[in-house]
């Protein structure tokens, strides 16, 4: 096989210095590299290029990017249970109380109407303070903000 | 999703550089990375081979961060590869002056490309990629990354000598 054109051989010192050439292409630069002093000086320019490209951009990352997603497991396995806990203690004991209450013929009908209005009144309210909130969380522009 | 993200841990380093590789702002690096991190630890189709991974997640980055630079482009109707150039933000101390002067250059050089080419070199050079990996990365034929890489490389060393020259 005839040897290469420096035309032909400039790609293959990129494909040399990456080390993915065939072995057919590796023999035909040698080759051509023995005899041709431009594409040398090529090849050394582009491999110190290399160094100095290896040197001037550090491979780092902010260890607050992951700090999102790095929930201690056993804090958030405590947190879940508590949460289920809490809830499904709660739900039952209210129930319990409100059910009483109502039962309780000591207590006048017109008061059970009145306090009953009252804690739907502030039910009512906690709901629509926590709606807001949520569609407010939902459109922060600046929630990834750290401050 | 812990054992996901233990998986991709390794590879957020090389997943910011190379999304500042195509975005050249720290902050929209991170959250592109984050954006990706996201999606990565909820999607079903992620490889659990560790090769295929690196690739996979880098895809990922290169299309989120291409996509941010898409729609800055739409709002701001930026036209061509004009960025502004940043003033140096890392100054090593330790280095001498020498060496720390070649990095600023090689960094300025490294701005003054254009993204496709400064995206396959960092792929490269940086974060070790094969010819494979890079074509399906950035999601081109795997005949045309040397050419491809090598044009970029003989574009940055121009760009360098440009400094070079005009700094003297």
């Amino acid at each position: 096989m005839s040897g290469l054109t420096c035309e032909q051989a400039a790609t293959l010192i990129s494909g040399f210095m990456d080390n993915e050439l065939t072995q057919q292409q590796q023999q035909q630069l040698h080759q051509h590299l023995a005899n041709c002093a431009g594409c040398q000086s090529q090849l050394s320019e582009l491999q110190q290029m290399r160094e100095q490209l290896r040197s001037a951009v550090p491979k780092t990352f902010d260890a607050q990017l992951l700090a999102k997603f790095e929930v201690d497991r056993s804090s958030r396995w405590a947190f879940i249970t508590g949460w289920i806990l809490v809830l499904a203690t709660l739900l039952p004991l209210v129930l319990y109380g409100l059910y009483s209450y109502w039962a309780d013929d000591s207590i006048p009908v017109a008061l059970k109407l009145i306090t009953s209005c009252l804690g739907v009144g502030f039910l009512l309210l906690f709901g629509a303070v926590a709606r807001q909130r949520w569609i407010a969380a939902k459109n922060d522009r600046y929630k990834k903000v750290q401050l | 999703m812990s054992e996901r993200l233990t998986l991709l841990k390794p590879l957020i380093a090389d997943a910011m550089t190379h999304a500042m590789a195509i975005q050249q702002c720290e902050q929209r690096a991170a959250d592109s990375v984050q954006q990706v991190l996201e999606r990565a630890l909820t999607v079903t189709d992620m490889p659990s081979d560790k090769h295929q991974l690196k690739a996979w997640f880098l895809r990922s980055v290169h299309n989120a961060a291409i996509d941010v630079i898409r729609r800055q482009r739409k709002e701001q109707g930026l036209g061509g590869e004009d960025y502004e150039l940043q003033a140096p933000t890392m100054i090593e101390p330790e280095h001498q002056f020498e060496t720390w002067q070649t990095q600023q250059m090689v960094r300025m050089g490294l701005k003054k490309l254009p993204i496709e080419q400064r995206e396959i070199i960092v792929l490269r050079e940086i974060n070790g990629c094969s010819y494979a990996d890079i074509a399906e990365i950035m999601q081109l034929e795997q005949g045309t990354v040397m050419s491809r890489l090598h044009r970029a490389r003989l574009a940055l060393k121009q760009v360098l000598e440009m400094l070079r020259r005009g700094e003297k």
